[in-house]
């Protein structure tokens, strides 16, 4: 009779240790998927993002200005300023809000500022330069290859690691981005060619360097927290370091005047921060070279939401470039159990 | 006066002083610095918790049930998350 009792006790024991293991497993696996959906959404709602930056841009006073990328840098700073306020004022009311400056006060916060500065205002800017001075098809073609600069500086610094799949969809969906934004080359002279080419490759290496970044400084810190200063400091470092080079802060001035093209932008930069805040905790869950894979299929619903909501007419270009970065896309995340540990010895 | 760390980085200082802990034993020792905050919960805890062992920063070494049925997982700080610590404030080295 005792023996059965002390059989049965170590019987519910072991199925309770089993039944114990195997909801460990399925929190794993949803943190896992949690992270893939959310850097899917990143792609998703950076498209819808662009679309409306794009109706904003091409209304006054953007259209103006003294060079002809201070209208992109003003918006881009400003889209930032809006989404930096936004996910300040959610992570405050959430309860969060002490942490952006204990996060400040740190050597991680330290970090995603610079991720920011990377990403923002030099990537922004080196991408704008390499499409005046080398012409948008080079410049669009070498910037697009971030994800490839990315994925080899998490391999190396983050030891995070990468299976020969995640690269097929990562080349995969590089490859989708280069043939949607392929435009046959510009003739006429380019006296500052190789110029252009350099700022688009600091550009490229900007949003790598940006994901690599911030997600080591994520390791210590809060997503949610990371984003909403990154967005912070890339408006303050854009708008103090480079407005005041393209005459800036007199574009600045009007646009923050003019109700009309304000409050689309306004829009834009809190859609942006959404998706700003999927991608940052995609880097965080499933590691920066499948996060920016899905962050990159935001060109296939650019080209969407495009279709709906602008006179975008398919191409082939278009259209087979799109089905290329889906496959890419779909190689990254068919398999979410390489996913439960994202670092090599881990 | 050490400064008041984002609880992410607090939370892996803690792991690396405890031979082992569960989140409860976590949000007992940080009641007294972060218990009046809105993150102070065993959802948040338990995000981070799961992400940093995703990250590779901490390791299981134990999965139970609680009284009430819940999963209860019991984690140690790993050599890569000890690496991280260099990262502290000098007030918190």
């Amino acid at each position: 009779m005792a023996n059965a009792v002390a059989a049965q006790t170590v019987g519910s024991a072991s199925s309770s240790k089993a039944i114990a293991r195997d909801l460990s497993n399925r929190r794993k696996m949803s943190h896992a998927k949690a992270g893939l959906l959310w850097g899917a959404f990143g792609g998703l709602s950076w498209g819808f993002a662009g679309i409306v930056m794009g109706i904003a841009f091409a209304m006054a006073p953007f259209t103006g200005g003294a060079t002809i990328f201070t209208g992109p840098l003003v918006g881009a700073a400003m889209h930032d300023g809006f989404a930096g306020i936004f996910l300040t004022l959610s992570n405050i009311v959430s309860g969060r809000g002490s942490e952006i400056f204990r996060t400040l006060k740190t050597w991680p916060g330290v970090l995603v500022c610079l991720a920011a500065v990377f990403g923002g205002p030099i990537a922004m800017g080196g991408y704008l330069l390499g499409i005046e001075f080398a012409g948008a098809s080079y410049a669009l073609s070498i910037t697009a290859m971030f994800p490839v600069v990315g994925t080899i500086l998490a391999a190396v610094f983050l030891k995070e690691k990468i299976t020969p799949l995640v690269w097929g969809g990562i080349i995969l969906s590089v490859v989708g981005a280069l043939i949607v934004g392929w435009t046959p080359p510009e003739g006429g002279t380019m006296p500052h060619f190789y110029l252009g080419i350099g700022c688009a490759l600091l550009a490229c290496f900007g949003w790598g360097i940006e994901g690599v970044l911030s997600t080591f400084g994520m390791d210590m810190v809060d997503p949610d927290i990371a984003i909403s200063i990154r967005q912070s400091v890339s408006c303050i470092v854009s708008i103090v370091g480079v407005l005041p080079f393209v005459a800036g802060w007199a574009l600045l001035g009007q646009a923050l005047g003019t109700f009309n093209s304000l409050w689309i932008l306004a829009c834009a930069g809190i859609i942006g921060g959404i998706s700003y805040k999927a991608w940052y905790k995609s880097l965080n869950m499933t590691g920066v070279g499948r996060a920016m894979a899905l962050n990159i299929t935001y060109v296939i619903w650019g080209i969407v939401f495009g279709y709906f909501m602008t006179d975008l007419q398919l191409t082939t270009n278009l259209v087979v470039g799109g089905l290329i970065i889906t496959v890419g896309g779909i190689l990254v995340v068919c398999n979410p159990k390489e996913l439960l540990n994202l670092r090599q010895g881990a | 006066m050490a400064i008041k760390l984002p609880l992410r980085f607090r939370l892996l200082h803690l792991m690396a002083t405890k031979t082992e802990a569960n989140v409860h034993d976590l949000m007992k020792d940080l009641r007294a610095e972060y218990g009046n905050e809105g993150q102070f919960s065993v959802k948040s805890f338990e995000n981070h918790l799961t992400s940093m062992r995703a990250s590779g920063l901490i390791e299981e070494t134990d999965v139970t049930l609680d009284e009430q049925g819940k999963l209860l997982e019991t984690f140690t700080i790993t050599d890569f998350g000890r690496g991280r610590l260099k990262y502290l404030p000098n007030s918190w080295k």
